[in-house]
């Protein structure tokens, strides 16, 4: 093709032939660049990038120490010259102004909820506690014997147990804060309700929630927290992070561990008749498998129907195929996945393993075969989650199988049921070579 | 530091709550984390920054930037959109505010003309090749909105509503931004020798 000069009749540009070109365009992406860097250019770039995003955590972190040493600073300059300037008036006679009332300096007291039951001897601010009374912020709540229960804000409840006492105060950030002083907290939060955000704080460490049921206990040695749903955020005294999920407890600053089922049983029991959950979970808590982040019911079923066969539980499983993943023993993680997907087929663990599986025969064990069995094993199920993947996955299979014209299929059908996949473009690139391949 | 221990992830999670989690863990400061995230959306970060910089040198400072906002934003991720499509929004935001930047530089330095690039290669000597190219640097010659529209809805696929979502922009704007660039690229188009030509080749 050579550049010509001659005219082009702009009567084609219309705006089907201008769609036209912006697609071919697209489709070629020339500027795709991303795919022109090497491997190993690749994971030098990705190395910069979290180095320098880390450096510049810590540039921040500097910064805004130093910007608050600067407002501390400033701050106690104003209130020296005000304690100056007011012993000079006061010292050489000099008249001021009339004096006007004090301005408050203790944080106003916000209403936040109220309490909804009481057992024993509890007190707000010294003062006895019935039901319904109102809270707020900065009153103290002490539980001498018994337990009281309160709804600090809509989907939080909140018990206090034992010998125990805490005070409310709202955060900068606008957080919820439970300064837990002795005793056992329990919190319970609806993930799903739209709340405010809550943190408990102890002399330990902070633990931020993130929708969950838990409980915090105050010792003065040491706090400790357990998880029975859900997961928390943990940041002890040196700053130190980390994340407790369902069925574990961790002495802030120790090891975790996991909590034992009888542990777990008389928790939910507990957490029932301090009025935060409506009920105990239907089932016998202590059968059902450490892993509690509200499984559907059906599951729940499941695992408990067919417990008297089960050797190990669902996580026990998972955490083996990671171990075996990390170390790179894929026939031992594949073992594991065929175990898990065994013991508990109608679970959505289960179901995940079908194609996790399968992405493993595929890639790391170069069996397609089998890889193919379990894609259409997930496809011919009712699970919708993965479905995407299942289906690139089958189409992959079938590539490395050299079973072309199914490939095709497949890939035309994917386009259709998912336009704006992200595979989109690596199905649209694979169909042309196909459409090549059969002319 | 985070606490990686494997019993901390509770179930095999669903796409959308490993995406979660894989958030969290970056923005928690868990560098395996950090690394895998950007691992994942390195490629399409770098592919938007590419054309919105107009296949600029300058492409991967802006990858970078907006890689890093990533990163940082990472912890507030709550898994109400895609990893990609959350990704796509922040770089199009790093990349305008850096447009604005530079907005007065690039004012002095007018990219009214933009003389074709020489090409190397056996694969790049193709005549379609080094048309798309071209078309790709005269894409990079249109106002930064236009472009953003242009490049989001013509090449990475985005529907006009998530356009005007990411961008920030009303559903009409973005209409009138896409129509606007095809017009002007048009125009373009046929002030170019080259691809005169393969315009006519692509609609007969």
């Amino acid at each position: 093709m050579k550049p010509s000069n001659q005219s082009y009749n702009p009567k084609p540009f219309s705006e089907d032939a201008d769609e036209k070109i912006m697609r071919n365009l697209a489709r070629n992406d020339q500027l795709g660049a991303a795919s022109c860097l090497k491997d190993s250019n690749r994971r030098m770039f990705i190395n910069d990038i979290v180095s320098a995003y880390n450096e510049q955590g810590e540039h921040r972190i500097d910064n805004r120490r130093f910007q608050k040493r600067v407002i501390v600073g400033a701050i106690a300059a104003a209130v020296s010259a005000v304690f100056f300037s007011s012993w000079l008036f006061s010292s050489h006679g000099i008249e001021t102004a009339p004096k006007t009332a004090p301005i408050a300096i203790t944080p106003s007291q916000e209403e936040f909820g109220e309490i909804l039951s009481v057992h024993g001897n509890v007190t707000i601010d010294g003062k006895a506690a019935a039901p319904g009374d109102n809270l707020r912020t900065s009153e103290h709540i002490a539980v001498a014997n018994g337990h009281a229960s309160f709804a600090p804000s809509t989907g939080i409840r909140v018990a206090l147990s034992g010998r125990s006492g805490a005070v409310i105060r709202r955060t900068r950030d606008g957080k919820l804060d439970v300064s837990l002083e002795e005793g056992t907290l329990w919190a319970t939060v609806d993930p799903t309700a739209k709340r405010e955000r809550l943190q408990i704080t102890t002399p330990h460490g902070r633990v931020t929630v993130k929708g969950t049921i838990f409980s915090v206990t105050h010792r003065p040695s040491a706090s400790e927290v357990s998880v029975l749903r859900g997961t928390v955020e943990i940041v002890d005294k040196t700053g130190q992070k980390y994340l407790l999920s369902a069925g574990h407890r961790r002495i802030i600053g120790r090891e975790t561990e996991a909590i034992t089922k009888e542990t777990l049983a008389s928790d939910w029991k507990r957490l029932a008749s301090f009025s935060l959950i409506d009920a105990v979970p239907d089932q016998d808590v202590s059968s059902i498998d450490i892993d509690m982040a509200q499984p559907p019911p059906a599951e729940k079923t499941t695992l408990k129907q067919s417990n008297g066969r089960r050797t190990s539980s669902v996580s026990e499983l998972l955490a083996q195929v990671r171990q075996h993943r990390r170390k790179k023993e894929w026939s031992a993680a594949a073992s594991s996945y065929e175990t898990l997907i065994q013991q508990y087929p109608d679970t959505a663990a289960g179901r995940v393993a079908l194609v996790s599986l399968g992405e493993l025969q595929l890639r790391d064990l170069h069996n397609p075969r089998q890889a193919l069995k379990l894609f259409n094993r997930y496809l011919e199920g009712d699970a919708r989650e993965l479905i995407r993947e299942a289906m690139f996955g089958k189409a992959r299979a079938l590539k490395k199988m050299g079973s072309f014209s199914e490939e095709q299929m497949v890939l035309r059908r994917f386009l259709d049921r998912f336009p704006n996949a992200l595979q989109r473009s690596a199905v649209e690139a694979r169909l042309t070579e196909l459409e090549k391949y059969f002319e | 530091m985070v606490d990686s221990a494997p019993h901390l992830m509770p179930i095999e999670p669903t796409p959308e709550q490993a995406d979660q989690w894989l958030a969290e863990k970056a923005g928690l400061g868990d560098r395996e984390a950090q690394l895998q995230l950007v691992d994942r959306l390195l490629n399409q970060v770098r592919r938007t920054a590419s054309y919105l910089a107009g296949g600029e040198d300058d492409a991967d400072d802006l990858a970078q930037a907006a890689m890093i906002r990533i990163l940082g934003a990472a912890a507030e991720y709550r898994g109400d959109c895609s990893l990609e499509y959350w990704a796509e929004r922040i770089t199009v935001h790093t990349c305008a505010k850096r447009f604005d930047k530079f907005r007065r530089r690039r004012q002095l330095f007018s990219r009214t003309h933009v003389p074709a690039k020489a090409v190397t290669g056996m694969e790049e000597a193709t005549d379609a090749h080094r048309a798309r190219r071209r078309l790709a640097e005269l894409l990079g010659t249109l106002d930064t909105k236009v472009r953003t529209a242009m490049v989001l809805h013509y090449l990475n696929g985005h529907r006009i509503p998530e356009v005007a979502d990411i961008t920030g922009a009303p559903i009409n704007t973005v209409r009138g931004r896409l129509r606007t660039g095809r017009k002007k690229l048009r125009q373009k188009i046929l002030n170019d020798p080259l691809l005169r030509v393969w315009v006519k080749e692509v609609i007969p």
